[in-house]
């Protein structure tokens, strides 16, 4: 293959190297790299980008079309850069196979060669004049050394690398048993140039990549650790205890979300390291690290959707109970001049007859003096009943609008204590009915009430305000206004007064206190 | 179309760069072509791929700046990055050929055992 330059006939227009620069804006912010491999990152997919758009625009395809292709080829952005980034940073642990057997075989006749050098003698680079070198350094980060072995015994290498990487080399215990050190003197490798960490174990891994037997060696600032696959594995497992979503209670529906969280994760990842177990209202995992990456993501997604749902529920309580404050609101003004009327129209259809009882006297009295004077009536007896047919009227229809102004009165004063009684109600935190069977202990922050009430039993307190005898009282539904209601508070029990004087007076606002008892008898 | 396995990519990756230098989107480009579109290697896996390559000493690469047809000669062009097989990365290719061909023996081994040929009644 021979260097030819892009020589595209469609130049992109600057609308879309404003678009691609941003998309590549978004996914070099997201590399964890120095600046300068940020910066060759994002030219080499800058170069890939431009690159298709063009042979899409070749092929008949809109600009932002193109584009939207070009972008889409790259994958997920988040994703794109966590691979590159990991591949700019890797010096993780590696995979090698190794079958003892075939090697034990295979090596018999090899000869050790000479090594010329010896571990701990190793050239840093920093000695080197080569200014290439010198830059790679820089470009990398990571530290190069020359080496020189020539058909050397692994064993010899492994300890040549150690020195010159100022490593300790840790060989697992089982491996020990499964001969590793054996093997590790009857095989040979030649290690010639310069080599960063990665590069000369990757020659290990390289030299011992045969076979069906699995060696993980795995590089950390201390170490270079040799491992079964079976036991790297193992080490990467961590046990984490994972709450469950708030709205799952029972532990059959825990038992649930574990299988399902499960299948979820077995879709992308392979479960062999991985146990999933319910212990009580906790899920424990033993799980890799990836793994739980995985579920810590799910269960924020989880957590963000029930905070969501909750704040929309509270958020539709509290606008209920506005509409029900306000509605509430109206009903008591209502009631009050409900109430006023009613006073007013038995005040007057009062003073109505006291005038008519007064004048039934002054006729009395006027008959009597008319008898008395021998004669059988007299003009003012006259207008006197004229004013008393008059005022018979008036009281007549004064009744009537007493009765009226009491029968609005008594409908509002009904509906008043339903909409208390479903305010109480509708904020389910605020008091909540408690089961008389339980055995709740006495110091917990409620109130009792028993007798002549429809829902009679221990109610909690509100924890966010306070309950006032009026809202206990529709609360607890009180069959008959008549009633007369008992506060038995530190022992001591006295009478407060009859349901419906208790509704309608300052008694009503009467604060209620942890441990009050309330009883409701009979009205006589 | 069936995407590469990292083993398979790597063995690609290398045959590709064996035929000549290359950059990131011929290489893709050049796959996709060899195979009739059956492989596809995705951007995601490639480029951490090459990266892996480069810190392993199996390519070397260098930078080429490049222009639009028509673009002004004085304007600075996009850089494209060359990727090119290191004689590590012959050795390495050699080897990664070897031990396909031996699987792939021993895998046609047991897949032309037919009946036919006796492996039912053996």
């Amino acid at each position: 293959m021979t260097k030819l330059h892009s020589k595209s006939k469609h130049p992109i227009e600057p609308s879309s190297r404003d678009s691609i620069s941003s998309w590549l804006d978004v996914l070099t912010s997201m590399l964890v790299m120095s600046d300068t491999q940020r910066a060759q990152v994002r030219d080499e997919l800058e170069d890939h980008l431009r690159s298709r758009v063009d042979d899409l625009l070749i092929i008949g395809k809109s600009e932002p079309e193109s584009i939207r292709i070009a972008v889409a080829e790259l994958g997920e952005t988040a994703e794109l850069a966590k691979l590159i980034t990991h591949a700019h940073t890797r010096s993780n642990p590696r995979r090698t196979r190794m079958n003892i057997a075939i090697m034990s075989v295979a090596i018999a006749g090899i000869t050790l060669g000479t090594m010329n050098f010896m571990p701990g003698t190793a050239v840093p680079v920093s000695r080197q004049s080569d200014t290439e070198l010198v830059k790679e350094i820089a470009l990398v980060a990571e530290p190069v050394h020359v080496f020189d072995l020539d058909n050397t015994s692994i064993h010899q290498v492994i300890n040549v690398i150690a020195g010159a990487f100022d490593r300790k080399v840790v060989v697992s215990e089982i491996l020990r048993d499964q001969s590793f050190l054996l093997a590790q003197d009857q095989l040979a490798l030649s290690l010639k140039g310069k080599y960063t960490l990665d590069q000369a174990v990757y020659q290990l891994e390289d030299k011992l990549s045969v076979g069906q037997y699995r060696v993980e060696i795995s590089v950390n600032d201390n170490e270079i650790h040799f491992q079964t696959f079976e036991e790297y594995k193992r080490s990467l497992i961590e046990t984490r205890a994972y709450p469950v979503p708030i709205w799952i209670t029972s532990e059959s529906d825990t038992r649930n979300y574990a299988g399902t969280l499960e299948n979820l994760i077995g879709m992308k990842h392979d479960l062999e390291y991985t146990s999933i177990q319910v212990v009580g209202k906790v899920i424990v995992i033993a799980a890799p690290n990836q793994i739980h990456a995985e579920i810590i993501s799910i269960n924020k997604q989880l957590q963000q959707i029930a905070i969501n749902s909750q704040i929309e529920t509270e958020q539709k309580l509290a606008l209920e109970r506005d509409q029900q404050e306000q509605r509430l609101s109206r009903l008591r003004q209502e009631y009050e001049s409900a109430k006023t009327q009613y006073k007013q129209k038995f005040k007057t259809a009062s003073e109505l007859e006291s005038q008519s009882a007064y004048m039934s006297l002054d006729l009395s009295a006027l008959r009597r003096d008319a008898r008395q004077s021998g004669v059988e009536t007299t003009d003012e007896i006259h207008v006197l009943q004229d004013k008393m047919s008059e005022i018979g009227f008036q009281i007549h229809g004064q009744q009537l609008e007493v009765d009226e102004a009491k029968s609005r009165f008594e409908r509002l004063q009904t509906m008043l204590l339903n909409a208390e009684s479903d305010l109480v109600f509708a904020d389910l935190n605020q008091v909540s009915q408690i089961d008389l069977q339980s055995n709740e202990p006495r110091d917990m922050n409620t109130i009792s009430i028993f007798g002549q009430v429809a829902r009679h039993g221990v109610f909690e307190l509100p924890s966010n305000g306070s309950l006032t005898l009026a809202r206990l009282l529709t609360s607890a539904n009180v069959n008959n206004l008549g009633s007369r209601v008992f506060l038995n508070r530190d022992g001591e029990e006295q009478e407060l007064g009859r349901v419906r004087e208790l509704m309608l007076s300052d008694q009503s606002k009467f604060k209620l206190r942890q441990g009050d008892e309330f009883r409701v008898t009979h009205a006589n | 179309m069936l995407t590469l396995k990292q083993d398979h990519s790597q063995l690609v990756v290398l045959s590709v760069l064996a035929a000549g230098p290359s950059y990131g989107y011929a290489i893709s480009k050049d796959v996709a072509s060899r195979s009739d579109g059956h492989f596809k290697l995705t951007p995601s896996g490639m480029y951490p791929l090459l990266t892996k390559l480069e810190k392993l000493g199996l390519v070397t690469t260098s930078w080429e700046e490049v222009k639009a047809e028509g673009a002004d000669p004085d304007s600075s062009g996009r850089r494209r990055k060359w990727y090119t097989l290191s004689a590590k990365g012959h050795k390495q290719l050699a080897r990664h050929i070897e031990q396909h061909r031996q699987v792939q023996s021993i895998i046609d081994g047991f897949v032309s055992q037919t009946p036919e040929s006796g492996f039912a009644g053996a």
